[in-house]
């Protein structure tokens, strides 16, 4: 899928005449800032109380991306073990799966108990809410092999490890990329999640205070930060991507 | 351990199998895929397997391998019985199976890999190979990049680094178009004058049988069992022409008949 210059314009376009029309409507109807803020307002709170949002967004940025992160590695983990092991598999795989049932909002002051009411806390979050897609994911790309490679695999007598690391492992990586994909929008709801159930950091705290006091334009700029993180999160993922499957282009073009 | 006279000549390096059967459990009750098959392959003769889908020649292809264990009966190779997964033996399936995260040189060289072999050498090799196959100025490309044929010859490339005295190939053409399966006949053909495996190739095409082999076995379905084995008359090298001799669609006919399609 390549972008055109088209792509970009249309896109460009329609993002600045959204934007035009609801400060339009804003105006005409005299909204008041305390329901739904006009763009410029926005914008204006945004660049004159910026130190605090970049702060605030470091702070969740920090909570997404090591929550993210650990739950890459968890989830690898758990997949190559729950592979590999019948045993394991049969003693994890349905508590993972209850796990991922409850909903983490529910779990969220359980683990504040736990953890405390400083970034761990949110971290932990993250990697809960985010581990899911991946485990799953990853157990299908190192299950997903052709029977006549895993023949070629015996007739060469590779042992377990060579089989992993030549066939198995290379093969789920598509399977890990789109996961991981998924996981990374799924990490800032967890962090946020934790900024709302306590502590006193982070976007979704700012979130929090700004509808306390009524402040709606801060809310917007903090949501607006929220989606640049994700973004960020989700940009480094694709770029990744590309560096670690340079054949996966080809793969594409010829199917 | 199994004495290697095979009949006829004896020859080292040769398959013997001897009243192989296999039996599959299944939810109707067992299905008998093979039953007392036999018969010799010598050395560096190209025999082919021709047979309806379900006659069990891609059974008797893994069991040959190693890859199966046959309900009784047993197999020789080279005068040593198989009892697992052989790496002296090069596979071709009828995908290609490539790694697509490899390029085809990186494709070629897994087995050296596999088997820890000198890599240094066997570069060369590989290179050799590739160059064989007409493949030597797409070995920086991925799987992906090339035609079906292309990726089935790097394949046969693949199985052939590691020097294996025997090539086990099951229908590997019969993913291809006729055009490229035809011109794939003659590229193995071409590949097998210049390094002389003891080949043995399982095919539903007849005429493919019998272009390419020294003799052909035919097998009746359900179980699979030898109906015949045929000797093929026609000189070599094989060439377009030969599919125009009156030998060549005498036996065509003959296995046809064997098989049991009467139109023939």
């Amino acid at each position: 899928m390549g972008i055109s210059k088209t792509d970009i314009g249309t896109t460009t376009i329609s993002i600045i005449a959204t934007l035009a029309v609801w400060e339009l409507l804003t105006r005409i109807f005299h909204i008041p800032g305390f329901i739904l803020p006009s763009p410029s307002a926005i914008f204006v709170e945004a660049v004159t109380r910026y130190p605090l949002y970049l702060y605030h967004s470091w702070i969740t940025f920090y909570e997404m991306v090591v929550g993210f992160l650990l739950a890459a590695a968890v989830g690898v983990f758990l997949a190559v073990v729950i592979v590999y092991s019948r045993i394991i598999r049969n003693m994890i795989y349905p508590q993972i799966v209850v796990l991922q049932i409850v909903p983490k909002v529910a779990i969220a002051p359980l683990l504040l108990i736990w953890a405390g009411y400083g970034l761990t806390s949110k971290v932990l979050l993250a990697l809960l809410v985010s581990f899911f897609p991946i485990v799953v994911n990853m157990v299908t790309g190192l299950v997903a092999i052709e029977e006549e490679l895993l023949d070629l695999c015996r007739i060469l007598h590779s042992g377990r490890w060579q089989e992993f690391s030549k066939v198995r492992l290379p093969n789920a990586l598509p399977y890990l990329f789109s996961s991981l994909k998924v996981a990374s929008t799924l990490s800032v709801i967890g962090a946020v999640i934790g900024e709302f159930v306590g502590g006193n950091e982070g976007l979704g705290h700012l979130i929090i205070i700004a509808n306390t006091e009524l402040r709606t334009s801060m809310s917007f700029v903090s949501l607006f930060s929220l989606s640049i993180l994700g973004f960020l999160l989700y940009g480094f993922v694709i770029l990744a991507e590309r560096v670690c499957m340079p054949w996966e282009k080809w793969q594409s073009a010829s199917a | 351990m199994e004495t290697s006279a095979s009949g006829e000549e004896g020859h080292r390096g040769a398959i013997e199998v001897r009243s192989l059967s296999k039996v599959y459990p299944s939810q109707d009750g067992p299905v008998q895929a093979l039953s007392e098959v036999s018969f010799a392959i010598a050395d560096a003769e190209f025999v082919t397997i021709v047979g309806h889908s379900g006659c069990g020649k891609s059974t008797l292809l893994r069991i040959i391998a190693g890859l199966l264990i046959p309900s009784s009966g047993s197999v020789t190779v080279r005068g040593r019985g198989v009892s697992g997964p052989l790496s002296d033996v090069g596979m071709v399936f009828q995908r290609p199976v490539l790694l697509k995260w490899r390029t085809i040189f990186d494709n070629v060289m897994l087995p050296i890999e596999m088997l820890h072999l000198p890599r240094q050498e066997n570069q060369e090799r590989a290179l050799d190979l590739l160059k064989l196959a007409g493949l030597a100025d797409f070995r920086h490309h991925y799987p992906a990049q090339l035609s079906g044929g292309m990726q089935q010859r790097a394949a046969i490339c693949r199985a052939l680094i590691h020097d294996p005295s025997l090539l086990l190939m099951d229908e590997p053409f019969g993913a291809l178009d006729l055009m490229t399966r035809e011109e794939m006949n003659f590229e193995l053909l071409r590949i097998w004058s210049q390094r002389r495996k003891t080949t043995l190739l399982v095919t539903h095409s007849i005429s493919e049988a019998v272009f390419l082999a020294d003799r052909v076995i035919v097998m009746t379905p359900r179980p699979g069992m030898i109906a015949d084995i045929i000797d093929v008359k026609l000189p070599r090298p094989r060439m377009p022409e030969t599919k125009l001799d009156p030998r060549f669609t005498e036996c065509v006919r003959m296995i046809g008949r064997k098989i049991g399609l009467l139109y023939i």
